[in-house]
């Protein structure tokens, strides 16, 4: 998942839009407080996204170079290695 | 752009421990926040879809078709892309 800034501002406004409409939060140091909040959380968690996919690149790479790579079905590996890093990282893909 | 149930939650429950766990904000129900949190996200993702699915017809219907992914493609979905968000009033 990619988002870019003014995307992430959009998700973060509607996130909080919705709440307050439902009265369903107490913002306790003010709105922009709450909403850099929550535009803070989702950047930092497509951060690690972004982060473990080029790093399950990289060590998809390694591996090819190391073992030969022919007969590898490259995408099917890929997921592999990223299944794997999410889980030793506790990210939710 | 596809996102899987599992991580609209995971992302919702980021957002909620970020706001409570930095005394940001308090929630009197929070099944229940959690749960709008989720629909929020749920339903940017889905605009997103409807946006981008409007905007990927519009370019293939275009008298002058372009190729899917040149240059001139990217510009032009990009135009697009911001004219039926506004449309939409987003």
């Amino acid at each position: 998942m990619r988002l870019k800034d003014e995307q992430i501002a959009r998700l973060a406004e509607k996130v909080l839009g919705d709440l307050e409409r439902a009265q369903l939060v107490q913002q306790k140091q003010g709105r922009g407080a709450v909403l850099a909040g929550i535009k803070a959380a989702i950047a930092k968690d497509i951060k690690q996204e972004e982060d473990l996919e080029r790093d399950a690149e990289a060590l998809l790479e390694q591996t090819l170079k190391a073992v030969g790579g022919q007969g590898i079905d490259r995408h099917k590996m890929l997921k592999m290695v990223k299944d794997k890093l999410a889980k030793e990282r506790k990210i939710v893909l | 752009m596809h996102i899987s149930e599992d991580r609209i939650s995971h992302i919702a429950h980021k957002i909620y421990d970020k706001l409570y766990n930095d005394d940001l904000a308090d929630f009197p129900d929070e099944r229940r926040a959690l749960d709008a949190i989720k629909d929020a996200i749920s339903g940017f993702f889905s605009i997103m879809e409807q946006v981008d699915q409007a905007v990927r017809a519009k370019l293939a219907s275009y008298s002058q078709a372009k190729v899917p992914g040149s240059r001139e493609w990217e510009i032009l979905y990009q135009k697009f892309y911001a004219e039926e968000l506004a449309k939409r009033k987003w």
